[in-house]
This record gives structure tokens, C-alpha cells and sequence, in this order.
């Protein structure tokens, strides 16, 4: 199977209000439109921003109802018009576990209040957690909790936790659910990726690749949603670098990773890969492609002309609109002056095929029937 | 560090220290410096604090009670005006005035209060009307202010910014006329005649300084009355030809001793014109003259003399002919730093030259770059941004702007120092009042009591300073920071 060919492309003179770079924020796919909240750099970010990907126009919504404070490394997912906000970073040492409703027809917050389970406690706060939507229901899956009262200092603990929050359509009741699985569960991680995937059966599964807990992970798992089993399938092909803080997005039974913190080490050591005692880390510029039909990860076709492609960073967004990958801001790698790190201001996106030969017969004469 | 604050740093830190390595910064200094100066805001003040504090942690005591001597001396650091001599050239034109009328060849009754009366003016035109209304003018000017600052401690300063005051309006004066021969021969001719000798020396003061700045103009004006062939006009000439400054008549410490290295500065022209001929103005001069005091110098054209590919295109693209500037100017260095192997090669440039500066520094080996002017804003935007290849520059670099420029903000610059030149040492000197070529404005010369050359012997001793911080070796350089931070408190 020939692997996908691809193409970054910046994108340049975009019109209204840019929003400030940043790292740690998210992004999802409303239509045409990336929206994209929180983050942060030299303090965290509060503003929504909309970005319109057929108009190349930034805008800020005027939003009302309960506004939130602004958080980073969060979970945040669409659901029809309808966005969630769970969790994340809301002060230094201070995490959140507020669930957050943004109705993105009327860009009206709303704080949500979903019940506990039935049996425990609901989520901690937490953050670098994962906030998948699968089917009617989202999956919440590990990340960061701090153990101290004291936000001043930081007891760290590695989450593997998962919690499923069921959506009903047109009604604000929710709750928090704690699903038995069979099979291990992978091991604590934050900063992973997961995302939702239906095999050619039209069975869903949830995906979680990467992530950190202490070391840089490159290992996939799955999540049977019928089945509710874990498992850790085997990949061939030759896998990327473990990592964290990178993006991984779901286009046509491709799973597209871009960068994020891979260790340094590794690169001198040939096939043993020892991660276990990593001392440095840089951020990647790579961008892998793993098949989920074949499990296999592929080498891409990448079209590279001279400064065509990101450079290497970590905690950015990406989203998938269109057979497009949309990527913008999220750290520098390299320039690293810990007081302020350095934020990317572009946006990118990754042409994943070539975009359908436009019909444009047929919409001559569909306009001059309506005329 | 820890894991997390590596990972997610994305809030401010409850306590700035934790995360501050700012030791790549060097403080920012001020010249000129007054107290409504608007970029004395909060952000500059905390962070100078911040610096100041990780400085001055002494317990000393600080002596109150003994009086310092004030005794005000023309001067700062590294120079003080040899003040006698000084006064002795500022007086020059006046002793010359007075011995003639000694002499008797100009007419030596006292007839300040109506020597305008006896001129008969009913046939002049009404340019000459207004010209010589407008001289008149200027010397009276002139006259009042020098009452104003007789025997202030800084008079001679006060003296050489008033002179070049009125210098500059009888310039444009005569520039209003076209600098038309025969009007200004028989203003010069007139004023020679009639003028009172109090005035007279005043006129002579401001031709001085005006030869030096437009001396074809000003030799034409006064041919006539020059060749008359008479001693007394003789000796005028040569009085006419050297104009005084309180900084020109210094008496210099030692600074190149004080610096400990022996210095190559290469100062890189900024023209891309096709003749390799230097081509320099007065300042420039002046300038390279002050950097001799502390090393050699040595100046390099940005333009190659051999007929390259780019010389025989007739329009090279912008690109192009930067491109070849660059190639040309990191040959030079290469060139004389492998004959100077034992010198510190510093790099000196002007306004947009500097930045060729800091990129020949990424590819060729040098101890230091001096920016004097720095361009930070493009029409791309602002320099210094995450895509910058600058950010990658790792030689010491000093930046020395004026706060009046367009085309660098200090507050943009301090941003870019502290957030993205992080892989060198950096230092910034604002000058208040100043623009492009750091140039400073006449309000703010009158209100600092400073002359341009006084202003540009202070941007050498931050220069010099500057130098010795970055040759110490790491450990001593917090030391001497602190020194120099306690001494200027």
C-alpha cells in the first residue's frame, strides 16, 4: 500500500484579531471553523478564538453566560454545536476539575455540574488528560494530579484513571461514570494523545498513543468500546521516537503525529531503546503517519521545499477539517530561556490529499437556476 | 528544574526568581536621563530592580555625613575638559576682536546701542531687508543667552550649544537666500564694517563653527574681505578654520590601560555605493579618532572592490546585493583577524550596518559586536522574532539606541534581550533625545549641558565598560557587575 503523500503549507495573511502564541491550549473542528481556547505562556490565557479556514479570518466571539477562568493542558471536545472544557492548569501548581458547556450557536458558557458516579468520587483535578468523544459519550483517561494542598509546592502523581461522562442530546443532566474494563490497563501517563477510531466493522475503539510518566511513552493502546478491553496491539513498520506534548489526529484511518518532546538519548543508542534514565529532552519536528487499518506505521511522502515545514515544537493544537490538518502555535524547542519560553505564532496546514478537481460546471448552472 | 515545570510551564511562577536566569542580560543603561522620561515605566523599573537587587546584596554602610566636593568639572569618567585651555579657545574670536581694535583696523568706538541707525538701509531690497533683520536677530540671541549663563559652572558647554544654536539658524538664514554669492558677501562685508565689537565676536564665534560644517559655502562668503591680504584678516582665516569643543581639548585617562586587552575594532561602512573610497563624515571621523583611544581601528567598506558577478548585473535585487555586503564584509574579518591573531576583534557599525554586524558574528569569529543605532522593526515585522536567525547570534553584542528613533522601540529591544537573544551576553545603552546615529536633540543638549562630542565620549565609556565585562572570564563578571552596580548608586 503506497504510504499518503502530504504537504505543509503556511498559512500566510490572515486577517483579524491573531491570537497570542501560546502552548498548552487546544483546538476542535466546528465545520469550517477551528476554535481555540486557553493555553498559555507567562500566564494563562482566558480568550476564545475562532479561526475560519475558508476565509483565513481570525475572530473573537462575544461570549456571555459563566465564563471560565482560563486553563491550560485541558480537555476539550465538540459535540455537535455544543464544546466541553474540562480540567487543566488555572494557576501555577493549580488544577482544575470544572466541566464547562460552550453552546458555539449562541457562544453562551454554561457551568455543568454532571453527578458523581455511583460508586467513588468524581474525577480529580488534574491536567494533560485526555477528552475523547466516542459514539455519546466522552472518555476521560489519565494526566497530572498534584497530591499537595499547597499549590506552592507540587506532589506529582501519574494518572491512568478512566471515567466516561455520557452526553444526552438537548439536555444539560450528565454524569460521571467509572466503566469496568477487562484486560491491563496502560500505565499512568499525561500529555498523551487519544482519539476515536471506527474499524472497517464499524466497531469504536479509542486510541492512546505516547505521553509521559517520568520518561517519554511511545506505546499505543486500545480501548474496545463494545468489549470495553484494553489492549496493546503489536505495530511493525519503524515507530517514531517516544513522546510527549505532541499532536496526534485521526484523517482517513491515518494517525497523524506531529512533534512534541522526544528524548535525546535515544538517537546515539541503535535499537536498544533505554528510557528509563533520560536526562534530556528536545522538541521534534517530525511528522508520522501510523495506519490504524494495518497498524503499521509508513513512511510519508512529504513534499519539503526549502522552510516548508513547522519547526520543531510542543503543546501546539491540531485539528482535522476537511482532509486538512490544521496546526498553530504551541512552544519552541530550542530556544529554551525557562523564565519566558518562546511561543510559535504561525499556522499551518497539512494537505493530506489532493483536494477534489472543483465542479464548477455544475455550479454555473445551479446558480443560474436558483436566479 | 522540576519535571512539571519543565513540561507545563505555562502560568508565571508564584515567585519571578525561581524562573529567572537572566544572566545573559546586562542592565540597561541610561544617558541623558531625565525624570519625565516616559520610558521610565514600571516594567524597566522592576526589572532594573530585579538586576539591581541580585547585585547590591552588601550590608555597607552608606556615608551621609561627609560632604562631597562640588565643585562642578566639565567631564565624566574616562575625561575632564582642561578647562583653562578651553575657556582660552572659547574667548579666541573675542581677543581677536578686541586686539584689533587695538590695532585700529576696525573702528573701535563703542556703538552697541545704535550701530543699526547709521546703516543705511532704504535701497536694499526686501530679501536683504529680511536677511539682515534675521542676523541681527540671531546675535541678539545669542548675546541674551550668553548673559544667561555667564558664570555658571558649565559655561563653556553652555557656550558651545548656544554658539551652535545660532550657527544653525544663520544657516538656514542664509539657506533661505540660496546662499546667493552676492548676498552673502555683502552681509558678511556689512556686518564686518558696522558691527560692534561685542557683536562682532559674536559673529566671528558662530562663522567659526559654520566653516567647519559648510566650509565651501563659507570660504565663498567671505573671499572679499579674506584677500585684502592684511595680517589681522589672516590671522581671521586661521582663527575661522578650527572651531573649539569642551570634549576636544580633554584631558583622557588611561582607558586602553583600563581595558587590559589589546583591541582590533573593524568599524564596517555603512554605503552600498560602487566606489570602494571611504567615505565618512565629520562624526564619523570623530568617532573612529574616540575608538583609537582603546584599540586599533581598522575600517572595512562593505563593498568589494573586484568585479564579482552581482557588480555586473546593473540592478541587483535588494537580496542580492546584501547577500554580496555580507560575503564581502565576513571576508574582511576573516582576513584581518587571522593577521591580528593576538587582538580581540570587536565589530563597529552604524544603524543598519550593525546588523550585518550580528550576522557576520554567526559565521565568523569575533570577541564582541558594538550596534550603534540598531534597526529592530523591518517592514516584516519586528526583528528578533521566534524565526530570527539573530536569536542563534552567541557573541557578546551591545546595543546602543536612541530613544528617539523609529526604527527601534527600547522597550521592544529589552523584550527581544531578555525573551530571544538568549544565547549571548547583551547590554543596551539608551541615549534620551537621540535619534538614528544617536544624534541628540538641541533641547536636550541644552537641558543635560552636554555637546554631541561630550555625549559621544560617554557612549565610548559604555562601550568600553561593556568590553571589559564580557572579556572577564564568567566568574568574575558577576563580581564586577556588582561593583559597578554599587558604584552608581
Amino acid at each position: 500500500m503506497a504510504a499518503p503523500c502530504v504537504k505543509w503549507s503556511r498559512v500566510v495573511n490572515s486577517s483579524g484579531p491573531i491570537p497570542r502564541p501560546r502552548h498548552g491550549h487546544r483546538a476542535v473542528a466546528i465545520k469550517d471553523l477551528m476554535v481555540v481556547f486557553g493555553g498559555g505562556n507567562e500566564g494563562i490565557v482566558d480568550e476564545l478564538h475562532v479561526y475560519n479556514t475558508v476565509t483565513n479570518q481570525w475572530f473573537i466571539p462575544a461570549v456571555r453566560g459563566d465564563i471560565p477562568p482560563g486553563c491550560a493542558a485541558y480537555g476539550f471536545i465538540c459535540d455537535g454545536t455544543r464544546l466541553l472544557v474540562f480540567g487543566g492548569m488555572i494557576e501555577y501548581g493549580r488544577y482544575s476539575s470544572d466541566l464547562y458547556e460552550l453552546q458555539a450557536s449562541r457562544w453562551e458558557w454554561k457551568k455543568l455540574s454532571p453527578r458523581p458516579p455511583n460508586s467513588g468520587p468524581p474525577p480529580c483535578p488534574r491536567l494533560g488528560h485526555s477528552f475523547t468523544l466516542v459514539g455519546n459519550k466522552v472518555y476521560l483517561f489519565g494526566g497530572l494530579a498534584n497530591d499537595s494542598d499547597d499549590p506552592k509546592t507540587n506532589i506529582p502523581r501519574y494518572l491512568n484513571d478512566l471515567y466516561t461522562l455520557e452526553l444526552r442530546a438537548n439536555s444539560g443532566v450528565m454524569g460521571w461514570d467509572v466503566p469496568s474494563t477487562y484486560g491491563s490497563p496502560p500505565p499512568p501517563r499525561e500529555s498523551h494523545a487519544a482519539l476515536e477510531w471506527k474499524d472497517t466493522g464499524g466497531h469504536e475503539k479509542l486510541i492512546v498513543y505516547g505521553g509521559m510518566n517520568g520518561c517519554r511513552l511511545g506505546d499505543l493502546w486500545m480501548l474496545d468500546i463494545e468489549s470495553m478491553s484494553w489492549s496493546c496491539p503489536s505495530v511493525s513498520g519503524s515507530a517514531p521516537l517516544p513522546r510527549s506534548l505532541h499532536s496526534a489526529t485521526c484523517i482517513e484511518d491515518c494517525l497523524y503525529v506531529f512533534g512534541g518532546w522526544v528524548p535525546l538519548v535515544l538517537e546515539d543508542i541503535d535499537d536498544v531503546k533505554i528510557a528509563s534514565h533520560e536526562k534530556e529532552w528536545k522538541c521534534s519536528d517530525t511528522l508520522a503517519c501510523f495506519n490504524l487499518k494495518s497498524f503499521m506505521w509508513e513512511n510519508l511522502g512529504v513534499e519539503v521545499f526549502d522552510e516548508s515545514s513547522p519547526r520543531a515544537r510542543a503543546g501546539h493544537s491540531s485539528v482535522n477539517i476537511n482532509s486538512r490538518l490544521y496546526l498553530w502555535s504551541g512552544r519552541d524547542g530550542y530556544r529554551k530561556a525557562w523564565n519566558n519560553q518562546v511561543c510559535c505564532k504561525d499556522l499551518w496546514y497539512l494537505e493530506t490529499k489532493k483536494p477534489p478537481t472543483p465542479s464548477r460546471v455544475q455550479l454555473i448552472r445551479a446558480s443560474t437556476s436558483t436566479l | 528544574m522540576s519535571l512539571l515545570g519543565l513540561d507545563h510551564p505555562y502560568a508565571r511562577h508564584w515567585s519571578e526568581h525561581f524562573l529567572t536566569n537572566t544572566r545573559h542580560v546586562l542592565p540597561l543603561k541610561q544617558l541623558l536621563h531625565l525624570h519625565e522620561d516616559v520610558i521610565d515605566y514600571c516594567k524597566l523599573e522592576r526589572r532594573q530592580n530585579k538586576n539591581a537587587n541580585e547585585l547590591s546584596n552588601s550590608d555597607e554602610e552608606i556615608d551621609v555625613e561627609t560632604l562631597t566636593d562640588t565643585h562642578h568639572t566639565i567631564g565624566s569618567v574616562s575625561w575632564h575638559c582642561a578647562e583653562q585651555k578651553a575657556r582660552m579657545q572659547m574667548n579666541e574670536c573675542e581677543r581677536h576682536v578686541a586686539s584689533n581694535i587695538k590695532a585700529g583696523s576696525i573702528p573701535g568706538e563703542d556703538r552697541e546701542c545704535f550701530w543699526e541707525e547709521n546703516i543705511v538701509k532704504h535701497h536694499w531690497s526686501d530679501t536683504a531687508k529680511k536677511l539682515f533683520n534675521q542676523t541681527v536677530k540671531i546675535l541678539q540671541d545669542e548675546k541674551l543667552a550668553r548673559l544667561a549663563y555667564k558664570g555658571a559652572a558649565n559655561e563653556i558647554v553652555q557656550r558651545r550649544l548656544s554658539v551652535d544654536r545660532s550657527a544653525s539658524r544663520l544657516r538656514s538664514a542664509l539657506a533661505n537666500v540660496g546662499w546667493q554669492v552676492k548676498m552673502t558677501q555683502w552681509l558678511h562685508a556689512l556686518l564686518i564694517e558696522n558691527l560692534p565689537t561685542t557683536l562682532l565676536a559674536y559673529y566671528l564665534d558662530i562663522m567659526q563653527t559654520l566653516r567647519s560644517k559648510v566650509p565651501t559655502l563659507i570660504e565663498r562668503m567671505i573671499m572679499p574681505t579674506r584677500d585684502s591680504g592684511s595680517a589681522s584678516t589672516e590671522r581671521l582665516s586661521i582663527l575661522l578654520k578650527r572651531p573649539w569643543d569642551p570634549a576636544v581639548t580633554a584631558v583622557v585617562s588611561n582607558m586602553k590601560q583600563k581595558m587590559n586587552q589589546s583591541v582590533l575594532f573593524i568599524v564596517v561602512q555603512c554605503s552600498a555605493s560602487q566606489s570602494s573610497m571611504p567615505v565618512t563624515s565629520r562624526r564619523l571621523r570623530f568617532w573612529n579618532s574616540l575608538l583609537s583611544q582603546i584599540g586599533k581601528v581598522v575600517q572595512v567598506a562593505s563593498t568589494s572592490d573586484d568585479g564579482d558577478s552581482s557588480r555586473n548585473k546593473s540592478n541587483p535585487t535588494i537580496e542580492e546585493l546584501a547577500d554580496d555586503m555580507l560575503s564581502t564584509i565576513c571576508k574582511k574579518v576573516h582576513e584581518i583577524s587571522a593577521r591580528h591573531p593576538q587582538r580581540k576583534i570587536v565589530l563597529v557599525g552604524w544603524h543598519v550596518t550593525s546588523l550585518f554586524n550580528c550576522h557576520v558574528a554567526l559565521l565568523e569569529e569575533v570577541a564582541a559586536v558594538i550596534c550603534l543605532g540598531f534597526p529592530i522593526y523591518t517592514i516584516f515585522g519586528q526583528r528578533g522574532e521566534i524565526d530570527d536567525v539573530l536569536c542563534d547570534v552567541t557573541t557578546p553584542t551591545l546595543f546602543v539606541i536612541g530613544d528617539q528613533t523609529v526604527y527601534c522601540g527600547v522597550e521592544d529591544l529589552e523584550d527581544a534581550r531578555e525573551k530571544t537573544f538568549t544565547e549571548a551576553i547583551t547590554s543596551s545603552v539608551v541615549i534620551h533625545g537621540a535619534d538614528d546615529w544617536l544624534r541628540v536633540s538641541e533641547n536636550r543638549k541644552r537641558r543635560c549641558a552636554a555637546t554631541q562630542s561630550m555625549i559621544d565620549r560617554q557612549i565610548l565609556e559604555c562601550i568600553c565598560d561593556f568590553l571589559q565585562t564580557v572579556f572577564l572570564p564568567p566568574g568574575e563578571r558577576e563580581d564586577h557587575l556588582l561593583e559597578v552596580g554599587t558604584a552608581s548608586l
